[in-house]
């Protein structure tokens, strides 16, 4: 079956109608009041340090094991590739990181060294998700 | 229609101050629409639970609202977040059945009618399988019709990378319905 992005835009605005349609509105509310109420109302959001959130994040990935490839300490050194994805070059390090992120393909083989994502510079980011777009 | 977010923004505020039916009335304008995000996004017979759980957080912690975003866009956000939470608390991954969409006969192209259901529910069940951040962009996109740069503001990123990311979901969704994965 094929699918064109224009058919993923046109069914888009459908996309979780029937699984939405049993929601009544009117009971949620009455559910979130009460507990509300019973939580006391209003409360603070506790800080969290940016920083702190991050290093959670690359804490979750390097103990999954995502991007641990070998034994050398060196990043890898890699070549400029075709650019498949739109407007890759206008993303900053941190964002080229969030989008190889949001990949959960595995990382490519070959690459030596204990290596993540925060030892590599922009253009090897860059360079990095367009190898993994395939 | 949407509600201009002014009256939201009112209605937050009133909140603030401790008004229960300024929340409530928030509820009844936007629950549909975190619903529908929710069941976009895999939620099967816990989209009302995982709706009353979003705004409950939301309202507890509206502290983080930032003035002059969108109220509906934030709770989804927050949606997505409970959602996940669910998940990893059932350790399951999502799992949505084909087939279970029905869409209104009018009579005119039966036919067309079963394919045009047949690749919802095809779509239905891909969008679930995206990961996180590709789906909450495909869907506050594709779904909602939010620009790049309300979904930049709405998932605390940037407009190119809100592309990226939407990119690669299309990419993502084509393989998965024409039988590449």
């Amino acid at each position: 079956m094929r699918v064109s992005e224009r058919d993923l835009e046109r069914l888009g605005p459908r996309l979780g109608e029937d699984g939405a349609a049993p929601v009544d509105p009117d009971r949620v509310a009455a559910s979130v009041t009460a507990r509300l109420r019973s939580a006391g109302g209003a409360a603070r959001v506790r800080p969290v340090g940016r920083w702190l959130a991050m290093a959670a994040g690359l804490a979750l990935m390097v103990s999954a094991g995502w991007f641990t490839f070998g034994q050398e300490g060196t990043p890898p050194s890699v070549g400029s590739g075709p650019v498949l994805a739109p407007g890759l070059h206008d993303l900053s390090a941190g964002e080229l990181r969030q989008v190889l992120d949001s990949l959960d393909a595995p990382g490519p083989s070959g690459l030596a060294g204990q290596v993540t994502l925060d030892d590599l510079d922009a253009e090897q980011l860059e360079t990095l998700l367009t190898m993994m777009e395939g | 229609m949407p509600h201009p977010e002014p009256e939201d923004a009112a209605l937050i505020a009133r909140w603030q101050g401790g008004d229960e039916a300024a929340a409530a009335e928030l509820v009844r304008r936007h629950a549909r629409a975190v619903a529908r995000f929710l069941a976009a996004a895999g939620a099967r017979e816990d989209v009302e639970d995982l709706v009353q759980e979003a705004f409950f957080r939301a309202f507890r912690h509206i502290a983080g609202y930032r003035a002059g975003a969108s109220f509906r866009t934030w709770v989804m956000t927050i949606a997505s977040n409970a959602l996940t939470d669910l998940r990893r608390r059932a350790g399951r991954r999502p799992a949505v059945p084909l087939g279970d969409h029905e869409v209104a006969d009018d009579g005119a192209d039966p036919h067309g009618e079963a394919v045009e259901r047949d690749l919802l529910a095809r779509v239905q069940a891909a969008v679930a399988l995206l990961p996180r951040m590709q789906r909450d962009v495909f869907l506050l996109r594709a779904q909602q019709g939010l620009d790049y740069d309300a979904i930049a503001r709405a998932l605390d990123t940037s407009a190119g990378a809100a592309r990226v990311h939407y990119h690669h979901a299309v990419k993502r969704l084509r393989r998965v319905v024409e039988g590449g994965e």
